[in-house]
């Protein structure tokens, strides 16, 4: 992991929105990670925790409030409109609703061929379909599809071909956001089989935001767990899902549904009382403590800062 | 008369839409006693919320109708020709429902306290509205909502999700019902509040003598918080039995997909999931076979032109399939949850 | 639990081993099922399956048919007067009778349509045309061009059009179908602006932009292949319904005498006309008065039909 090369280099970044009121929304408030290359970068949190923003910022969907973003060690403030283009051609995103991802004006050849005309110009007209068709392929679909219209397909169809949609301008690194979440459980494991087998192929790099813990810790190789917009542990699963140390993080993991008939995980699992609070009303000092069973007067005061407690673990408490 | 609380028996529940009709539900029997808790387990259109919301004619007579020959028996009552005053009556009284999305069920000009002391005061008609308000902050004590005497007066956007639907739980507990339905609970909900609502839910089995049906396609609760397990597909049954058989031996290949396609602590990471391949059958044409036919690894020819009929492998495990079959291969469920 | 026959796992009746052979899942069957249509023919299957709509729609073109060949199919030109036949009765020679100076009524009623539906038609669009414009520029910019773009339209909005109408005729001292249009359409395109620029909005927010805003897409070809082609559908619609109220409106406007003079005529200005001998003569008011209730009917119900048809969250 130590060798593997810097894709994403993310500092301070702070995600702000006006609210009504003139009162502010931190959705993501000071939150710094790396992503490495050709792995999959998990990001789970509950409501209001600033995943999705997170994934947004990346891609440039907002403009950074404040905080440094470096793609392979430029700032994407700094970029000309070269990389712009190049960056556009390299980080994709899929979304979360099936539904609403495809045009349904649009036949799903043409969706899946959109980028192709910016990034792929010089492509004559058979290129584009065969490029088309060989991406419907990689989605595990066939070629008749591309003169189909959105609304004659299922979820898990409509979502492979949000994934070509992505995959045919041949990008390095995919922000996943929260792709299975509108899926049935077989259709689920379907495109996750998919999206791993995608990156083992084509050596992707993803980083995929989802509130499924189970699916997060089967496909991911390292961990942010967010909450209220700050980042409260991150590390490799093995260590964060093997030795939890934030007491948010240990609340939330045993909160996970464990199908087991001989243990019983609602009796088991750690109590958390309380709401999440709004990230309207986000608490001064650590934003856990108004529910964290560890939770002093330093942590009402001072936001805590993330400390490595242990190699490639780090968590961001003052009572640990 | 059954002796059980709930008996439903060839249940078939169809629509009818500009298409033609739709057989939601094709044939569905089960039953159900005090305190016990049902899941019923399947993906979305499999008719498992048609089937529940059946058992209190929930649907009305203009877009879905009970087909002949279907019984509904509540405690020794027919519900399938049961008149509007009857239905009334049974619903709230004899079975409530916990509706999926907290957001959307709860009515927004009203107040919380108003719509769980709604249904008191309709089965109760000579309760005042002081001891109805009264009840009702008792029962968002007993749901575990702080300050009930604020919260009662308060309207559904002032509070959060899970507290919408701890107010959805005291609304389905208010009139004493001996049955209460949860279709989909916590699919709305973020994790840790799933966790709180279901500890409520489990709170009240244990302390009350109610029968839970829970409907649902998470697997990951079902083991906790169910007795019984059946799996829906397509409008039937495809395998139902108590929660340690359905774990330890399950004998439907769709079970062995849905069990298969939840990674859990032991399986590989980034290995791949068992999942099916193929989509849910169209409902609008009458299946010949077995529904599940056109996805099934271990499928037949037989399978495409007979349903199977029902084969019991124990006194709650049964399960429809033609690999029970004398002349079928044996074939043994592959590794569960993706163990190594 | 009934009892259950489980004999039937042993019962060999009539099986064969070939029937147990396994043979998986057919991979070619993973196909669409449903047959391949696009959304502008769906759209057409559901209008068709409203018979209301396609009512509607027949007896436009019905209207249609009548307002181009009834002035020339009808047995004596419109516009020829014949003092001799003032307030012929309704027979074979006179199809609708005669009005006061003897014209056919028959074809006096078709012709008035001609300029009543020309009127209703155009206006419909000019009002379209500016709005889809001026909601498309005030989405696009967004802020405060957006806001006081908005503003505007509400001031507009609130300005009782009577009033424009009344002024603008005295001010341009003329009456007729250019000031008619001109009145109507001043501050008519204040609908579909809003329309226009709310529907903009919503679909600038979709998933499908932002998908193509991050693959790179300039802004222009975003409006062009995405924002425009979806916006469509509720243009057609509230021109639809746009066409019906501008037909009253100037029937309403031609009523007052603020509208279309003789010898021009349009349904409002035969209604007009007819209002003095109404008692006498009912049959002057009920043909024009018919005409304009069928026509914003047919209007109205292929209106109904078109928006329930194009809307993508109906598909099945």
């Amino acid at each position: 992991m130590a060798d593997k090369k810097v894709l994403f280099d993310v500092k301070h970044l702070r995600q702000y929105f006006p609210a009504r009121g003139g009162k502010t929304v931190k959705a993501v408030d000071d939150v710094s990670f790396q992503i490495y290359e050709g792995e999959t970068f998990g990001v789970v949190g509950e409501s209001g925790c600033g995943k999705t923003t997170v994934g947004r910022t990346l891609l440039g969907v907002y403009d950074a409030t404040d905080g440094q973003i470096l793609y392979n060690g430029k700032n994407v403030r700094s970029f000309n409109a070269e990389d712009r283009m190049n960056f556009s051609k390299n980080c994709q995103m899929i979304f979360q609703d099936p539904y609403a991802c495809l045009d349904p004006r649009m036949s799903i050849g043409t969706i899946v061929a959109e980028g192709l005309t910016v990034h792929f110009k010089d492509l004559s007209r058979q290129q584009r379909e065969e490029k088309v068709n060989q991406v419907l392929g990689y989605v595990g679909l066939t070629s008749d599809y591309a003169s189909r219209f959105a609304h004659e397909l299922s979820g898990g169809q409509r979502q492979r071909i949000g994934i070509a949609r992505a995959l045919a301008v041949e990008p390095r690194f995919i922000v996943c956001d929260e792709p299975i979440a509108a899926l049935d459980v077989s259709i689920q494991a379907q495109v996750v089989n998919l999206l791993t087998g995608l990156q083992r192929e084509l050596g992707l790099t993803y980083m995929f935001i989802s509130h499924d813990l189970s699916m997060v810790r089967h496909i991911s190789d390292r961990i942010a767990v967010m909450y209220l917009g700050s980042i409260v542990e991150l590390g490799g699963n093995a260590s964060i899902y093997g030795n939890p140390q934030h007491p948010y993080t240990k609340a939330l993991f045993s909160a996970i549904p464990e199908p087991d008939p001989y243990h019983s995980w609602i009796k088991s699992r750690v109590h958390l009382e309380g709401e999440i609070p709004s990230p309207i009303n986000a608490p001064a000092g650590c934003k856990f403590c108004t529910r964290c069973p560890l939770a002093t007067e330093q942590c009402r005061k001072e936001s805590p800062v993330l400390r490595e407690i242990e190699p490639e673990h780090f968590v961001a408490c003052h009572m640990i | 008369m059954s002796e059980h609380l709930l008996e439903v028996k060839d249940l078939a529940v169809s629509f009818s839409s500009y298409a033609g009709k739709i057989r939601a539900v094709r044939g569905v029997s089960f039953h159900l006693d005090a305190g016990e808790t049902l899941a019923i387990v399947g993906e979305s259109g499999c008719g498992k919320t048609v089937t529940v919301k059946a058992l209190m004619k929930l649907y009305g007579n203009s877009a879905a109708f009970i087909e002949e020959g279907s019984v509904i028996d509540f405690k020794g009552q027919d519900v399938v020709h049961m008149n509007s005053r009857e239905l009334s009556k049974l619903r709230g009284e004899g079975i409530g429902m916990i509706f999926q999305d907290p957001m959307t069920s709860l009515n927004p000009t009203l107040t919380v306290g108003y719509q769980i002391a709604e249904g008191i005061r309709f089965h109760d008609k000579s309760i005042s509205r002081q001891a109805a308000e009264q009840k009702a902050i008792e029962l968002l004590k007993l749901v575990g909502i702080p300050s009930p005497e604020e919260r009662v007066r308060q309207y559904p956007h002032q509070l959060s999700g899970g507290m919408r639907q701890r107010v959805m739980i005291a609304i389905a507990i208010a009139c004493d019902a001996d049955i209460i339905i949860c279709d989909e609970p916590t699919t709305a909900l973020d994790v840790t509040i799933q966790a709180q609502v279901l500890e409520l839910l489990n709170d009240l089995k244990e302390k009350t003598n109610k029968a839970f049906i829970l409907v649902t396609h998470d697997l990951g609760i079902v083991f906790d918080f169910a007795d019984r397990i059946q799996v829906m597909y397509a409008g039937v049954i495809l395998e139902r039995g108590t929660k340690y058989e359905m774990f330890d031996d399950p004998h439907h290949p769709y079970t062995w997909a849905l069990l298969n396609s939840v990674p859990s602590k032991q399986s590989k990471n980034k290995g791949a999931l068992y999942s099916i391949q193929g989509t849910p059958p169209d409902l609008m044409m009458p299946i010949q076979g077995c529904p599940f036919a056109d996805r099934c690894d271990y499928c037949m020819p037989i399978c495409k032109e007979r349903m199977p009929q029902e084969l019991q492998l124990s006194e709650t495990h049964t399960v429809s399939c033609w690999l029970e079959h004398s002349m079928a291969p044996k074939i043994k469920a592959p590794s569960m949850r993706g163990e190594e | 639990m009934s009892p259950m026959n489980s004999d039937w796992v042993n019962n060999t009746e009539g099986l064969t081993p070939e029937m147990f052979k396994t043979v998986g899942v057919d991979t070619t069957k993973d196909r669409v099922l449903r047959p391949h249509i696009s959304y502008w023919q769906d759209a057409w299957r559901r209008f068709r399956k409203n018979k209301l709509a396609v009512f509607g729609l027949i007896l436009l073109i019905f209207l249609t048919v009548m307002v181009i060949f009834g002035p020339i199919i009808a047995p004596h030109p419109h516009q020829d007067t014949n003092i001799k036949e003032s307030y012929h009765p309704i027979d074979s020679e006179y199809w609708f009778g005669a009005d006061k100076l003897g014209r056919d009524y028959f074809a006096r009623v078709w012709q008035g349509g001609r300029v009543s539906i020309f009127i209703g038609i155009t206006g419909a669009l000019i009002c379209a045309v500016i709005g889809c414009i001026y909601g498309g520029v005030a989405s696009y910019f967004g802020g405060r061009i957006d806001t006081f773009m908005m503003r505007i339209v509400e001031i507009l909005s609130s300005i009782p059009y009577l009033l424009v109408v009344i002024l603008l005729s005295m001010w341009m001292d003329a009456k007729g179908v250019k000031t008619l249009l001109l009145a109507m359409t001043l501050t008519g395109w204040t609908g579909i602006a809003r329309l226009v620029r709310s529907q903009m909005i919503t679909l600038r927010n979709s998933d499908y932009v932002l998908a193509a805003r991050l693959l790179g897409v300039r802004p222009m070809k975003i409006v062009t292949s995405h924002l425009i082609p979806n916006t469509i559908g509720i243009i057609i619609v509230n021109i639809t319904f746009r066409v019906p109220s501008l037909i009253f409106s100037e029937a309403f406007l031609s009523f007052l005498g603020l509208g279309i003079q003789a010898p021009d005529t349009s349904w409002g200005a035969l209604c007009s006309a007819a209002q003095t001998v109404f008692t006498f003569k009912p049959y002057l008011m009920f043909f024009p008065a018919i005409c304009i209730a069928l026509t914003m009917l047919a209007f109205t119900l292929m209106g109904d039909g078109l928006r329930d048809a194009l809307d993508p969250r109906q598909r099945k």
